[in-house]
């Protein structure tokens, strides 16, 4: 029951079945067969659809294997972290889900659509509408105040300038900036500047909003409230929310983690039963 | 979506991002500009210094040329003078006829006869020319005027008269002469030849000026935007299209280029003007500068500031358009 739409996944899988064969691997084979099948693509309920992602950095003398074939489905709604140590491939891998960059090889889908197919204007398309993003160093236009930076995504989508103000000050009094969206970046601490960028990461209502180690330039206590306010806004927002992180204190909040190592996802499931805690 | 669409090969889904009128890229660009006040006076600077030396070197030549050539015609009429002066002796009180219309360059002739004590009269008929009594001591034809028929009923046959420049009919004692006050033909392809050269060195020196001053710009223009990669990534991820970012850029390097090339522009003639009139003295700049040419030159040269700005910021914005966020977000400079 429900395979039967499957046929283009069962094909890919049967490619791999026999490439696996062909090396003579069939239990991991079989794995991969589960692996493909325990999560089918429901359509609305998945937002994000990545199939064997690889990832190779090619400098002169030198090829880094950032990933090896990563696959992952992201349900809507969901709070999921990547984590893993310093160089295992988190940043890359949220890089590639959030259109930033192309993978070697491999598929991401988002919202269904294959980003592959998307031209340079599409990409912008789907970066402004369907994703928002939150980076460790903030990334806010320090030319532009609280306001103005909330707006621009709104500005790019072409919302008028009204409209993008109320909707952006409404924002900006969410994240607990109300007080001081007149603000430039530089007169903010870091904290502040954070909840600058949760704002205009929702600016655009996008489906998913990425955060790379959104509490890296934090101390300990503001990176709390920041994934606090994060945890709040999936809450009430129903925003997917994917976070590339190594902070621990992530572990409590997110519904999902998935422990990356050495370029492959190697633990895949609820923060209580990873039992992450001790051995990193 | 149902779920026979599981694996999407087109982009159904996807809009079509709007372009942003013009005034939205120009508050970007101003907005970044006041900003970063200092960094932006840098790069204006470096552009309006180099269009400065361009503009000084262009003004400079023009100023040399009408100084150097007020100079030859100096030389010129002092050459002449003395030329006249060793056939008739001093000037002093000797009576000089002349008829014709005289050019400018033997005005200054008539001018220096003046001062020298000569006294003119202009003549229209034969005998004004060759008045019974009281002859002249020479008499000057001027403006190349033909001969009219009662004074080359005197004339003709017996003397050539020369065709080229002012010929001089001297009568001491009944005696005629002619000879003409034209340079030799030596000293001509002398000065032909000084003229050529300095034209060829002008315009190597105009050439080493335009590469200085576009390798400055370039080099401005270049770190202006190759600096800011990490805010073309973010904007990116904000949705910006390549259109957007690249018109940014541009329309900030016309801002540049306009406004360091007025500035290079006012202050390269200014320098180069104020230099000039210290060596060769204030009034003989201001007479023999042909101030025409010095203002086109000032606009080709804010134009070439314009020109330079855009070319050389368009490149690294091409770059900076086309790159993927992540790679610009992770650039540092």
């Amino acid at each position: 029951m429900g395979r039967s739409p499957h046929a283009a996944g069962q094909c890919l899988t049967f490619e791999r079945l026999n490439m696996s064969l062909a090396t003579d691997q069939a239990a991991s084979a079989t794995a991969l067969i589960d692996d493909l099948l325990a999560v089918p693509d429901t359509g609305s309920k998945v937002i994000v659809r990545a199939v064997g992602l690889t990832k190779v950095y090619r400098t002169a003398n030198h090829e880094t294997h950032a990933l090896k074939g990563a696959s992952l489905t992201v349900k809507r709604g969901e709070y999921l972290a990547i984590m893993g140590p310093s160089g295992s491939g988190k940043s890359t891998l949220f890089n590639l889900i959030g259109a930033l960059s192309r993978p070697t090889t491999g598929k991401v889908y988002i919202d269904q659509v294959d980003i592959a197919q998307l031209d340079h204007d599409e990409l912008a398309w789907l970066r402004c509408r369907k994703i928002g993003y939150i980076f460790q160093t903030y990334n806010l236009l320090r030319v532009m105040t609280c306001l103005e930076n909330v707006m621009l995504p709104m500005a790019f989508a072409g919302t008028d300038g009204d409209t993008a103000r109320d909707k952006a000050a409404w924002l900006l009094t969410r994240v607990g900036l109300g007080h001081r969206i007149l603000h430039k970046p530089t007169e903010l601490s870091g904290g502040q500047q954070q909840r600058c960028a949760i704002a205009r990461s929702l600016a655009n209502s996008p489906d998913i909003v990425l955060a790379d180690e959104p509490t890296g330039n934090l101390d300990s206590r503001t990176g709390e409230e920041m994934i606090a306010l994060l945890a709040q806004l999936q809450h009430d927002l129903g925003v997917t929310i994917i976070s590339a992180t190594h902070d621990h204190k992530m572990l409590q909040r997110a519904d999902r983690i998935l422990w990356i190592q050495d370029g492959l996802i190697i633990k895949d499931g609820k923060p209580a039963d990873l039992n992450l805690g001790g051995g990193h | 979506m149902t779920e026979t669409s599981s694996f999407p090969t087109g982009a159904q889904a996807i809009g079509q991002q709007p372009t942003l009128p013009l005034h939205v890229a120009w508050g970007v660009v101003t907005q970044g500009i006041r900003i970063r006040l200092g960094r932006s006076l840098v790069t204006l600077t470096s552009v309006a210094l180099g269009i400065a030396f361009l503009a000084s070197i262009l003004v400079g030549q023009v100023v040399q040329q009408g100084v150097q050539e007020e100079t030859n015609t100096r030389d010129e009429t002092l050459r002449q003078i003395a030329a006249l002066e060793a056939d008739i002796g001093k000037l002093s009180g000797k009576k000089i006829v002349v008829f014709g219309e005289p050019t400018a360059t033997e005005q200054r002739l008539l001018t220096g006869l003046t001062s020298g004590g000569a006294l003119l009269a202009v003549a229209t008929d034969a005998t004004e020319v060759h008045p019974s009594q009281d002859p002249p001591a020479a008499t000057l034809r001027c403006g190349g005027a033909a001969i009219p028929a009662t004074i080359s009923g005197i004339i003709a046959g017996s003397f050539p008269i020369s065709e080229n420049g002012p010929s001089v009919f001297a009568t001491a004692e009944r005696r005629i002469i002619n000879f003409s006050l034209a340079a030799s033909a030596e000293e001509q392809a002398a000065r032909a030849d000084k003229a050529y050269r300095a034209t060829a060195r002008a315009g190597w020196i105009t050439g080493i000026a335009l590469a200085v001053t576009a390798i400055g710009i370039t080099n401005a223009m270049l770190m202006s935007v190759t600096e800011r990669f990490r805010e073309i990534g973010t904007m990116k991820c904000l949705g910006a299209l390549g259109s957007f970012i690249r018109r940014v850029f541009v329309l900030e390097a016309c801002f540049i280029g306009t406004v360091g090339g007025l500035a290079g522009s006012l202050l390269g003639c200014g320098a180069s003007l104020i230099s000039y009139s210290i060596r060769y003295g204030g009034g003989l700049v201001l007479h023999s500068t042909a101030w025409g040419m010095v203002t086109l030159l000032l606009i080709a040269a804010v134009l070439a500031s314009i020109v330079l700005s855009i070319i050389s910021a368009m490149y690294p914005a091409w770059v900076a358009a086309r790159m993927l966020p992540a790679n610009a977000l992770r650039s540092s400079v």
